[in-house]
């Protein structure tokens, strides 16, 4: 998806634009309190096309209907194109055949149920962007806790459905990261017990075991190295791992650049 | 003899597990707060005779909710339940006037901790 800041819909509308390749992904988290606005290429084409039919409405039904209007009266066009009507001529320059259509369109009934139309197609973009720019936050915050970093935090905000979707997602990472502590601290826990399990083991009081015996202790060893490692590949929130010993404070370790910027 | 008891961590998880290692001890979850400020909230309405309390936590966190509990009544019985190392955080729990400093996942000791109260 592309993050292009909207730009008003006749802007977009001037050549409607390729999409290209899309740009790095700029991860915008720190915007939390403000909208993010996106309206992607389909959105903008369908409002352009709404929006231009509607004006073609406009004009069209004026053209073709040639409805009487309230207090005006129109002498038909005359067979003979050398008889002109007198007063009422009907104007061929450009721009006056502009100014009449204006002032017919003013007074027109279509006109006023057009003009509601437009607004209502306004208030519709607005409230969809009111409801985009939380979701696209929400979307964010949801991939970056799919990608592990669970010190990602959806700000708090109504109770309506995308709210609560907030929330889920908050407590989903909340739950995540404890369960991964969990694993951390017992396998910490583990190592110890294994520790003084091999220091009695190599002790020269303890009888000779068989290599299979040590071999299976080091595997037992190497298998919780292995988990942990897993734990190691998340990021906390206000929690680090430092030397196997669980911090608060931020995530220190440098991590791999996938194109996006760090908070 | 069961006690009242108000369990603060953010997450529903571990909520669920404290109380599963309280109540068939005969202890009685009076309440339950997700962060710094319900925790404080819920004391002041709930009395309870003693507090789990998480460190970090989305929110206010479990220091300085401990902190405001102590300040409303320097008689209330605040058990840390963390992650976070031992060695390093439970000196300044202990500063602080809470009745102990336990990991979350050492059931045993957090019992034995309550029992002797």
């Amino acid at each position: 998806m592309t993050n292009m800041k909207f730009s008003t819909a006749k802007t977009a509308c001037h050549g409607f634009e390729k999409s290209g390749p899309p740009r790095s992904r700029r991860v915008q988290m720190k915007k939390a309190n403000g909208t993010f606005r996106v309206f992607d290429f389909r959105q903008r084409v369908l409002l352009c096309s709404v929006l231009a039919s509607v004006v073609m409405l406009y004009a069209g039904s004026v053209l073709i209907l040639e409805a009487p209007v309230v207090g005006h009266s129109y002498k038909q066009i005359p067979a003979t194109p050398a008889i002109q009507a007198p007063e009422s001529d009907r104007p061929h320059s450009g721009t006056a055949v502009t100014r009449v259509l204006f002032k017919q369109l003013q007074t027109r009934p279509i006109t006023i149920l057009g003009f509601i139309f437009v607004c209502f197609l306004t208030l519709s973009y607005l409230s969809m962007r009111r409801i985009s720019g939380p979701l696209h936050e929400l979307s964010e915050a949801a991939r970056r806790v799919a990608e592990g970093r669970l010190q990602v935090r959806v700000p708090a905000r109504g109770s309506d459905a995308v709210g609560k979707i907030g929330q889920a997602i908050n407590d989903l990472s909340t739950n995540l990261q404890e369960i991964l502590l969990h694993v951390w601290n017992h396998a910490e826990q583990d190592m110890v017990l294994l520790d003084r399990i091999a220091a009695a083991l190599h002790s020269e009081a303890a009888p000779r075991f068989s290599p299979e015996i040590i071999r299976n202790f080091e595997l037992v060893r190497q298998d919780i190295k292995n988990m942990q490692m897993m734990v190691e590949a998340f990021e906390y929130y206000d929690v680090r791992l430092d030397d196997d010993k669980v911090m608060a404070g931020k995530e220190s370790r440098p991590q791999p650049a996938k194109g996006e910027h760090h908070e | 003899m069961g006690k009242h008891i108000l369990i603060v961590d953010d997450s529903s998880i571990m909520r669920k597990m404290i109380r599963k290692t309280l109540e068939p001890e005969g202890h009685v979850i009076v309440g339950e707060a997700k962060n710094g400020e319900e925790a404080v909230a819920l004391y002041k309405s709930l009395q309870p005779d003693l507090v789990t309390m998480d460190i970090t936590m989305r929110g206010m966190d479990g220091f300085t909710a401990a902190r405001e509990i102590l300040h409303y009544d320097d008689g209330a019985r605040i058990l840390f339940l963390s992650n976070l190392n031992e060695e390093k955080y439970g000196e300044d729990a202990s500063q602080l006037g809470a009745i102990g400093y336990v990991n979350k996942h050492k059931s045993r000791e957090i019992l034995d901790l309550i029992e002797h109260q």
